[in-house]
Parts: C-alpha cells; sequence; structure tokens
C-alpha cells in the first residue's frame, strides 16, 4: 500500500503542502477562496516546527491503526488496499482518534464536531501535498519503493513507518 | 476449526474480523442475547440527543454476519462448560467449540435502592435502553398533545441522573439535548471522578453548568418515590437525596458503573476475581478459552497490575489479540492503560493513565488558562510520561498518549507544549534518545 514519507532534512519549512491540502479539501478547491468558507477548511497535513527543525506530521496509514480501534463509530476503517479510511459522515467528533494517534496526524474540528484526516487525495495519482512539496521532502509510495528509493540515504526518516 | 465468539460488540466484532482475516475456511458462530447488527452502544447518547439517527449506531453493514461467513445465533449463553468444550444456551442449545471468545462484557450495576423497581427509571448501556428511555419520553408527550389539561403534567421535563461519570454525564448530554430538565446526583465530591482531577473536573462542571445542567455533588440519593401512573402502576415521580432535598422528576437513569458479565462461567474453576482473568493472549485460566473487552481482567501496564479498562479501545485491541491467538497466530497484547475522551459543548477533554501520583518519585507539571477552558496537566515519573490530562484544544493529544506507551523521557518539546503553545507536543525525529 502506498503511503506519505517525509524525510525531515529535506523540508525548509515552506508549508507549501499545508496550503495545497487546505485548498484541496475545501468545498471550493480554489486556492485562497477556500479562506472565505464557512466553515474555513483545514489541512490534513501539519508542519511542526521545533528550533530549527520542521517536520511533517501526515497519516501513516498503519497496518495496524490505533485509531481504528479506538473508534467507537466505525468511521475509522480500513480500505481495499488497508489504508485506513475515515468516513466523515459516521464522525461524531468523540475524539477517540485524536486521543490515540502517536503522529498526532487526526486532527480534531471542534467546530464541524469531526475528526479531520489525511485521505491520500483519494481518486487522485498523487496526493497535492507531495506534488506540491519542491524540496523532496514528501515522498508517495510503497514502503518497498521507498526504501529502495532512500537505500543508503542517511536523511530517510525511519519512525515513519 | 470451530470457533464461537459471545458477544457481538467491540471485541466480540473484532475478534471475528481479525479470525475470518486468518483463517478463511474456519467456522464462526457469534452468540449475542443483543439480536442486532453490530452497533457502538457509545454512541446510544448521541440517539438519546438525536444528534445522530439510529440507524447510525450500527458500526457494521447490514451483511456483515453473512459477508464474513459468521453464524449468528441471538441467544443467551448461560453455561461454559470447558471440560466438554461446549457453551450451553438458554434456548436449549448446545454449541461446540475448538476456541471459545468469551466477551460478554459489563452489566449497569443495580444498586439496592427503594424505588428501583418504579416505571421510569432506566440505565443506560444497550441500544434497547436507548429505544426504552426514547419510548418513555415520547409517550408522555403525546399524552400532552391530547390536550387533556391534567395528563399535561404526566409529560417527562425533568430527569435525575445518578451518577458523574463518562456514561452518565454522556446520558445527561444526550437527554439535555432532548429538551428535558437535567440533574446529576455524584457522591464524590467531583465530577467523572475516575478520569479527571478537579480542576479539570470544575472546568467541564461550570461548561455544564452553563448549559443549565443542575450538578450535585457529594450527595446520595437515598429513595425513588413514586406515584400511581396512568397505566395503573407505580412511577417515578421524584427523588430524596442523603441532605433530605427532594428533587422531582418523571425518570431517573442509573449510571453508577459497571460490572462484568461473568455468569456464565460462574461455578467453573475458571480464575475471576472481579474479571475474567487473561494473560497477555487474552488466554483464561481454562484451555482454549479466551476472554477480551470489559469482561476481562487483564494487565495494566501502568498499574502493573491486573485491572479491567472498561473503555472500548481497550475491548477491540484485546479483541485482535484474542483472535490472533485462536488462530494460532502468537500475539501478545502491550497491556492496557485508562484512556478517556469526550466533548463537552465544544469543550474537548482527553485523559491517560495515572491521573494522581502515588509515589514521591512522580512529579506533576500543569498549566492552566480557566478564562479559555484550557487545562493540561502531566504526570511523570522518573521523567517518564505515566498519566496525562488535556481540557480544550485536544490536538496533538495522542502523542502524549505514545509517549507513555513508549515510556520516553520526556525533554523540552512537551514542557513547551505544556506552557500553551498551540501546536502539538510533536515527536521530534531522531530526538528520542535525548528526550522528547
Ligand atoms: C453510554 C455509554 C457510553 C460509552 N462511552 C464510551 C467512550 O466514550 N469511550 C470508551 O472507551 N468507552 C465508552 N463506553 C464503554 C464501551 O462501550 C465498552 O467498553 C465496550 O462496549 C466494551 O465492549 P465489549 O465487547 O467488551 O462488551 P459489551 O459492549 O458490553 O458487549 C458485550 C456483548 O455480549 C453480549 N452478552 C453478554 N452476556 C451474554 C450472554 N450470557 N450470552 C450472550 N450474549 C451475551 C451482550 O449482549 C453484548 O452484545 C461507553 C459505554 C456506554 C454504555
Amino acid at each position: 500500500m502506498k503511503r506519505i514519507y517525509f524525510r525531515v532534512e529535506y523540508c525548509d519549512g515552506c508549508r507549501a503542502c499545508e496550503t495545497v491540502c487546505r485548498e484541496r479539501h475545501s468545498g471550493s478547491r480554489v486556492l485562497f477562496m477556500d479562506r472565505e468558507e464557512e466553515p474555513v477548511s483545514s489541512a490534513r497535513i501539519t508542519v511542526e516546527r521545533q528550533g530549527g527543525t520542521y517536520w511533517a506530521v501526515v497519516c501513516q496509514h498503519c497496518a495496524e491503526a490505533p485509531c481504528v480501534g479506538a473508534c467507537m463509530t466505525g468511521a475509522m476503517q480500513y480500505g481495499d488496499e488497508g489504508e485506513v479510511i475515515h468516513r466523515v459522515d459516521r464522525c461524531v467528533g468523540c475524539w477517540m482518534c485524536v486521543m490515540v494517534c502517536p503522529f498526532g496526524a487526526v486532527l480534531p474540528q471542534p467546530e464541524e464536531r469531526k475528526a479531520a484526516k489525511c485521505d491520500c487525495c483519494a481518486g487522485e495519482r498523487r496526493p497535492a501535498c507531495v506534488a506540491a512539496c519542491s524540496r523532496q521532502a514528501l515522498w508517495y509510495g510503497s514502503p518497498e519503493e521507498f526504501e529502495e528509493k532512500t537505500a543508503g540515504d542517511g536523511h530517510a526518516l525511519s519512525h515513519y513507518r | 476449526m470451530r470457533y464461537l465468539i459471545i458477544g457481538n460488540s467491540a471485541a466480540g466484532i473484532f475478534a471475528a474480523e481479525t479470525i475470518r482475516g486468518l483463517d478463511p475456511q474456519g467456522r464462526i458462530t457469534m452468540i449475542s442475547k443483543e439480536n442486532t447488527v453490530p452497533y457502538s452502544r457509545c454512541l446510544t447518547s448521541y440517539y438519546l440527543g438525536r444528534e445522530i439517527p439510529a440507524e447510525r449506531m450500527y458500526i457494521r453493514n447490514t451483511d456483515f454476519y453473512e459477508a464474513l461467513g459468521i453464524e449468528f445465533l441471538g441467544d443467551t449463553a448461560v453455561q461454559v462448560e470447558a471440560g466438554e468444550r461446549r457453551v450451553l444456551t438458554q434456548s436449549g442449545r448446545v454449541v461446540p467449540y475448538d476456541k471459545l471468545l468469551i466477551a460478554t462484557g459489563a452489566a449497569p450495576v443495580r444498586p439496592p435502592l427503594e424505588g428501583m423497581d418504579l416505571e421510569g427509571v432506566f440505565q443506560l448501556r444497550t441500544l434497547e435502553d436507548a429505544q426504552a428511555i426514547v419510548r418513555y419520553a415520547e409517550e408522555d408527550r403525546r399524552e400532552e398533545e391530547n390536550g387533556d389539561a391534567e395528563q399535561e403534567t404526566e409529560r417527562v421535563q425533568e430527569v435525575v441522573v445518578i451518577g458523574a461519570g463518562l456514561v452518565g454525564l454522556k446520558a445527561a448530554h444526550g437527554l439535555h439535548e432532548r429538551g428535558l430538565k437535567v440533574t446529576v446526583v455524584e457522591f464524590a465530591d467531583q465530577i467523572m471522578p475516575q478520569s479527571l482531577d478537579t480542576t479539570a473536573a470544575q472546568i467541564i462542571q461550570r461548561v455544564l453548568e452553563s448549559h443549565g445542567y443542575r450538578l450535585i455533588l457529594q450527595e446520595k440519593v437515598v429513595k425513588i418515590q413514586g406515584r400511581p401512573s396512568t397505566d395503573g402502576r407505580q412511577a417515578v415521580s421524584g427523588v430524596v437525596l442523603s441532605s433530605g432535598e427532594r428533587i422531582s422528576c418523571r425518570m431517573v437513569v442509573m449510571a453508577v458503573g459497571v460490572r462484568p458479565e461473568t455468569g456464565l462461567v460462574a461455578g467453573s474453576s475458571m480464575a475471576v476475581k472481579q474479571g475474567i482473568i487473561v494473560n497477555e493472549r487474552m488466554e483464561t485460566s481454562l484451555q482454549d478459552v479466551y476472554a477480551a473487552g470489559d469482561v476481562a481482567e487483564g494487565y495494566d501496564f501502568l498499574w502493573a497490575s491486573l485491572r479491567i479498562n472498561a473503555l472500548w479501545p481497550v475491548a477491540t485491541s484485546q479483541g485482535v489479540v484474542a483472535g490472533c491467538n485462536m488462530t494460532g497466530l502468537k500475539r501478545e497484547h502491550e497491556g492496557s492503560m485508562s484512556l478517556n475522551s469526550a466533548d463537552f459543548y465544544g469543550v474537548g477533554v482527553i485523559s491517560a493513565g495515572i491521573l494522581h501520583p502515588r509515589e514521591e518519585h512522580e512529579q506533576v507539571l500543569s498549566f492552566l488558562e480557566p478564562r479559555r477552558n484550557q487545562y493540561r496537566r502531566l504526570v511523570l515519573r522518573e521523567g517518564r510520561l505515566v498519566g496525562m490530562l488535556i481540557v480544550g484544544e485536544v490536538r496533538g493529544a495522542g502523542v502524549l498518549t505514545g509517549l507513555i506507551r513508549k515510556k520516553a523521557k520526556v525533554g523540552e518539546t512537551v514542557r513547551e507544549w505544556l506552557k500553551g503553545s498551540g501546536g502539538h507536543p510533536a515527536y521530534v525525529p531522531g530526538r528520542e534518545r535525548g528526550g522528547v
């Protein structure tokens, strides 16, 4: 199954990923217009910073996902390829998923009383954030491809599995 | 292989799905006294409050049993005969098994209180309980619509919830959303005594009170009063508190805790304390019998002892581990911990692990901003996180839950976050060794 990988040393914190993600998940899907919408759409990838280091937080589609086990509404479920799908219509905003995601990648949206997370831009060949990442800090592919691509690359992240 | 699962809720569903994933050929039978497609009892309060329609309580498709090739029996298991590898049911069935999972959960405690049998006394555990509450509340409404002046006073307007734990408050919330005037009576000196400290409890209490709830602490209901109802039975008319105060109400919801459903192994040699004792593979003391969920007393890795954490995520993870081991795939449960999450009118509250330090080497760090309903509290043991409580903005809470699980040392990132930064206490790659 494909997922989004992040390589910390390549990221310069430009936050293009956040911007395009917000756009992609807005009603209008038009950049900048999305901020006018109610409720304001939010990015499902976030760039956090500590000192001079940036790192992107995004759903890792865990094989045995804590959010799926904690979800008391059946909103978080596995898709056909083992990806973690969030069926928003079922979500009641209890934040059980937020409570257990070790990456902090499920985001509470209190106004809508819904959680939100990355859906890998379902239906598209490549997630918008990955396409927008000029530094190639974000990378999309299967674990095998990632391993191959980053073999010998000391910068590749090992904990994002 | 013949698998038998008793109970079709969190632990039972996740076990069945795991077994089916690992053993496409095995025969799976499920017995439950709740003859339904799997639903989530955690959603019953949302249904009460009309926040979701009834059909949204079902957490699996209507063809769940067929799709997974499960034989489902709507029946009550009355006796496990582990020696004979069979289970006896109320309707007289004798169901044989090779591997058995007991996932019978828990049932509400019914305190021996005067007036418990009156019409209008409810509990909130099952879909049926929720439907009964709704029916009772609606029935009386219809009487009002008849325009009969005398019956107008009959309608349910006021309800007393006994117990301010998570279930009590969720029930209160649902009933309040339904338009009833809700009073909650709690014996302890704070709401949610098991999952909040006093500071957090006070914040949530203020939120609830600002929405019109009445919360009465350090009081007991000593008696439920009744009076003749329209159908000739005795119905609730009020409760009397230990202080002597009388609160008039037409409905009482009992929420004073749950007790594991272990009746079906009573009289057997199975090791049972409060719940059925299980090891890290979810095996009971009897061969080929497993237990998971609210009925099971398993290892709590923070308390380093057996403990029932009667919670949805614990039940599902134990169900998965039981399912694996039942098929022969060895899996060990990492142990559970207390974990709670709720949201009251936009104020989120999440707590995990140990909240009250008991030992001298445990340290508490906290941050409070009462005007914004923001509160964060961390409990450290020798520099490692063993408990956390967040009120308000709950984003990133899972990172802390993860740190508790990993027994990670807590460093600057978390300390900075504690001071109220907007981000989350993220895990900085490569800094594991130096502390987060
Ligand atoms: C109103 C409410 C709100 C809740 N909110 C939360 C929450 O926000 N977060 C959280 O973590 N937890 C919450 N819980 C707790 C959570 O629902 C339980 O921890 C969870 O359901 C346990 O799952 P289980 O599979 O172990 O057992 P249960 O859900 O109790 O299911 C047991 C099943 O076994 C069946 N059964 C029992 N005995 C027999 C028998 N002898 N024969 C046949 N069948 C039998 C029952 O009918 C039932 O279907 C809430 C509970 C309630 C009632």
